[in-house]
């Protein structure tokens, strides 16, 4: 074969996938000969194709050293990369702007200061671009949220947003003001200012991470070189890359930009962030606080020389040292000695409980230090305060006893004070428990009340019944813990008593609270379905259909509910209803709302009448949902289902294989294809889509349920009550004995046992005293 | 033919890893190495980014040593930025493996991408620089760099994805044949076989492409 030097391309590259196949084989079998046969072997194997006889020559002759060549390529080709520093991209127009000069990189943007072109005027901005090669869905969705989370937040500290688009080769960018100022630690130090001037210039940074707060954002990198001042003494906040949104529905858009705290840098980072625990406005306090130690010694607090994770460690496990105790100058430690050294060691306890409550908090602090008045990062002793009270006015001080004469006047304010700041304190807890519930679940909960449920929901149910106590009327605590309960039975599989029963006393608060809560009751009717308590769940979940009739959830729950109670008709009209209420999918402006929903009701409908042995009613509604929402994958199941009930073979497995192909994780679709052709006589290609069964996750109903009704098509009844009897819980037991699939073993007795277990009524009786004192 | 104990493991691992979908909006990489073994395609969407960054500073902190200090070995890399972004309490054998499978992918992208930024650099900017580089590339022209490497294994992919991906795995990510064999669920016997087929298409197709280019 010749050479063929216009591709430019060396010869190896343009053979064809077949011929390489074909060179690989007689390559491979070539190797496993002794030398000396492997000339006999090629005519005899090249006969056919002898333009291959050169290719594997080739390789064989390369073999010998083929594998210190490839290292010594690779090794050589790394080598000449190295020392070479990375290159940027100044000089190139972005927009209306022309890149100047590099003046950062982050992991996955650079950060350059541009011009605006041809502009009347010369504005100079920073332009951060998304790197080459780092546009993988969430990385985009990420700097998407920094956009929208910039174009958000309008404060004089925080660096503002001007611009944003995409470049030629389709990176996105965003404009900033352009900060040209040096550090805050930096500044400080530059100008060594007085203690008093840089607690001052720290206040207004607090500011612009309390507007931030206030926004529901949480910057998680606060440090010197996020926090610039500018050369009138501005402090501007910049960099919310990984910053992240406290409530999503703010910002839909924005990704949990959990999994990036860990390529922070340690020395500012908080225990939670090091450990991989949640964030929330705790840990931009603490951060505040390392910054903070950093302005006024010009140290950090875990300094020292260790590496990276000695800091890490340093930062979990040691008590920082006081500030005062590292400054040379006499001066400055008696300035910071006291009260300066408990408001630190406040920000930055390793607890984020423990800290101040809130940015505004620690900024208080602050200033009633600059103003001479007490510290609340004190033990709250009278003595401490009547020091510091009788300092600020010694005069006063004189008429201390008539001064208290006024004290019962003072608790009544004291009365109204504490009434907010419990109600403040129930909020903070409320929305850090709705911080740990959004969470990956994580490690299981060691927490011996509730055995088996990650440890982010056990401690998000500890903070809420810590909320509850404080202010018991205080209806959100309840609606959530009642959600965290619900979704622990998730892990706690059989759904111990002892949640069940939080979760409905909590549910049932709430309810009791605020009547109007459809949420609350749609909690109580699901946790009640769990218990097998069915007349209850069906009451709560009317109430629920009432307050909100087009829930998609409530109505299929509801739905499922009344269809096992054998009133077909019934859930067909609440279905029916819901459908109605919908926003209409033909317009254009609600489309987007209504079609999901839309296409779960219509499809539960379709799945209802299927089960109910009218599977020929069920395509209508079914067509009706492909139409409208090809991608929701539940059609296709249901579709195969109905289709493979009214005989229609071949319609049934293209739809299991299209919910295949649309969600290959969810073991329905696949038990679906795999029962079809084991009915069907193909047991074959059944016995391999099976054996796929196995490694997927439970999916609505277990995956024990799914491998039963396959093992009914292969008429193994052993083999279905086998894996029938690994589903523990009652309610999902109930949900896979009404598949019609399981038909065939409803003559055996084994499946009665299988039925009284799954009907069977979980002991509740300590829920039924609740309700009676609590109705 | 399964193994009665894989079968035993399979069901243990259902067991174990309960996490609904819809929850898994985020945790540690260990969490999303687990995920990823149950092929959870939008982990592996979240994990990249993570191990990119990690591998290019990496990269970039050997790349700043003197020159004759020290030589950048991508499984050294790739090993170090294991022990940093995985919790190695909760990490089994297979989550390295997996870590490292997708590690092998990172490092190729993290050199390509300096590689290429270098060159862009070279074209666009004038002066010194230029002339600097040009010395050094002379000095090397016979040698194939880190671009035509990257090009000859998607020649290799476009032929055989399979051998592509083991020479992937094992230059640089540094993987064990054992290893490359969990990763990609096929024997190591397999693995060897494709090794030996691959290292020798790519040794020809360098040696060839040196040549072509000298």
């Amino acid at each position: 074969m010749a050479f063929q030097l216009s591709h430019g391309k060396p010869k190896a590259a343009l053979m064809t996938p077949k011929d390489f196949a074909e060179v690989d084989r007689i390559f491979q079998h070539a190797c496993d000969l002794p030398e000396e046969e492997r000339g006999r072997y090629l005519d005899q194997a090249c006969a056919s194709a002898p333009h291959l006889r050169a290719e594997v020559e080739s390789l064989l002759s390369s073999m010998a050293h083929a594998e210190t060549d490839v290292e010594e390529i690779v090794s050589s080709a790394i080598d000449s990369l190295e020392a070479h520093p990375f290159p940027n991209e100044v000089g190139s127009e972005v927009g209306s702007f022309i890149l100047v000069r590099e003046i950062g990189r982050g992991g996955m943007a650079t950060v350059y200061q541009a011009i605006r072109q041809g502009g009347d005027f010369l504005q100079s901005v920073a332009v951060k671009i998304l790197r080459r090669g780092m546009d993988s869905t969430t990385i985009l969705n990420r700097f998407r949220a920094e956009r929208q989370i910039l174009a958000n937040l309008n404060h004089p500290h925080i660096a503002a947003l001007i611009d944003g688009g995409t470049t030629e080769d389709g990176r996105p960018y965003l404009v900033m003001e352009l900060i040209e100022g040096e550090s805050v630690v930096q500044f400080v130090h530059h100008r060594n200012l007085p203690v008093k001037a840089r607690l001052e210039l720290f206040r207004n940074i607090c500011a612009a991470v309390e507007y931030a707060h206030q926004s529901q954002v949480i910057h998680r990198d606060i440090k010197p070189g996020n926090v610039l001042v500018t050369p009138d003494g501005v402090p501007k906040l910049l960099d919310f890359g990984i910053a992240k949104v406290l409530m999503p529905e703010i910002i839909p858009d924005a990704p949990n930009t959990e999994t990036f705290v860990r390529l922070m840098t340690p020395e500012y980072a908080s225990p939670e962030q090091i450990r991989g625990e949640p964030v929330t406005t705790a840990t931009d306090i603490y951060s505040l606080g390392v910054l903070l130690f950093e302005m006024l010694t010009s140290q950090r607090p875990f300094q020292g020389n260790r590496t990276a994770s000695e800091i890490e460690k340093a930062v979990c496990e040691e008590t920082a040292v006081h500030a005062s105790r590292i400054v040379s100058d006499s001066q400055i430690r008696s300035q910071l000695s006291g009260d300066i050294d408990l408001i630190l060691a406040m920000s930055m306890r390793k607890e984020p409980e423990r800290r101040y409550a809130s940015v505004a908090a620690f900024r208080e602090d602050i200033s009633h230090y600059l103003e001479g008045q007490s510290v609340s990062a004190r033990p709250d002793t009278f003595s401490y305060r009547a020091t510091k009270w009788v300092r600020r006015k010694p005069f006063a001080a004189a008429s201390v006893l008539l001064a208290s004469v006024f004290l019962l006047g003072g608790f009544f304010l004291l009365a109204s004070w504490y009434q907010r700041h419990q109600l403040k304190q129930a909020d903070e807890l409320l929305s850090r428990a709705q911080y740990l519930m959004q969470q990956d679940a994580r490690t299981t909960s060691s927490s011996s009340l509730y055995p088996g449920i990650p440890q982010n929901y056990a401690d998000a149910m500890s903070l809420l019944q810590q909320a509850t106590q404080l202010l018991p009327d205080h209806a959100k605590s309840w609606t959530t813990l009642a959600e965290i309960a619900e979704l622990s039975m998730e892990f706690d599989g059989k759904g111990s008593p002892e949640l069940l029963q939080a979760g409905i006393h909590a549910a049932t608060r709430a309810t009791q609270i605020d009547p109007h809560d459809a949420k609350s009751w749609e909690i109580r009717a699901v946790i009640h379905t769990r218990q097998n308590l069915l007349d209850d769940a069906l009451v709560d979940y009317a109430k629920a259909v009432e307050l909100n009739p087009q829930s998609p959830y409530a109505v299929r729950g509801y739905s499922t509910l009344l269809h096992r109670k054998g009133d077909l008709s019934r859930a067909l009209t609440v279905i029916d209803q819901a459908l109605e209420g919908l926003p209409d999918p033909n317009n254009p402006d609600s489309r987007a709302v209504g079609v999901r929903g839309r296409a779960i009701l219509l499809v539960h409908r379709g799945l209802l009448l299927h089960l109910s042995g009218q599977s020929e009613k069920a395509l209508p509604s079914l067509n009706e949902a492909m139409d409208l929402d090809g991608s929701y994958r539940l059609t296709y199941w249901v579709a195969g289902l109905a289709h493979e009930a009214i005989g229609d073979y071949r319609q049934a497995e293209q739809d299991f294989r299209t919910g295949v192909r649309l969600a290959p994780q969810d073991p329905r679709p696949v038990s679906g294809l795999a029962h079809l052709l084991a009915n069907t006589g193909r047991r074959k290609e059944a016995a391999q889509i099976e054996a796929r069964l196995q490694s997927l996750l439970d999916h609505g109903r277990p995956v024990a349920c799914e491998l039963a009704i396959v093992r009914v098509a292969f008429q193994d009844p052993a083999g279905a009550f086998h894996w029938l009897e690994q589903i523990d819980e009652q309610t999902k037991l109930a949900s896979c004995l009404i598949d019609p699939r399981l038909t065939p073993l409803q003559k055996d007795s084994r499946f009665q046992q299988q039925q009284s277990r799954a009907d069977r009524v979980l002991n509740t009786s300590s829920e039924n005293d609740l309700r009676t004192n609590g109705q | 033919m399964r193994k009665p104990a894989g079968k035993l493991i399979i069901i243990l691992r259902v067991k174990f890893r309960k996490i609904p979908s819809s929850m898994n909006s985020a945790g540690d990489i260990t969490r999303l190495l687990l995920n990823l073994q149950d092929g959870d395609r939008s982990v592996l969407d979240r994990l990249t980014p993570l191990v990119y960054d990690e591998l290019r500073r990496l990269a970039i902190s050997v790349f700043r040593r003197e020159r004759s200090d020290h030589t950048l070995q991508p499984t050294a890399l790739v090993n170090e930025a294991y022990i940093r972004l995985v919790n190695q309490e909760q990490a089994s054998i297979s989550t390295r493996v997996h870590f490292m499978g997708i590690a092998a992918r990172v490092m190729r992208q993290v050199l390509v991408d300096h590689s290429r930024s270098r060159q862009a650099a070279k074209r666009g900017s004038g002066g010194v620089k230029v002339e600097l580089d040009e010395s050094q590339h002379s000095s090397q022209s016979s040698a194939p760099g880190m671009i035509e490497v990257n090009d000859a294994l998607n020649d290799l992919a476009r032929l055989d994805v399979r051998k592509a991906r083991v020479i992937e795995l094992r230059y640089f990510g540094g993987l064990s044949g054992e290893e490359i064999s969990e990763v990609l669920g096929i024997s190591t016997a397999t693995v060897t076989r494709e090794l030996r087929m691959g290292q020798a298409w790519l040794s020809s197709y360098l040696t060839e492409s040196r040549k072509l280019h000298s």
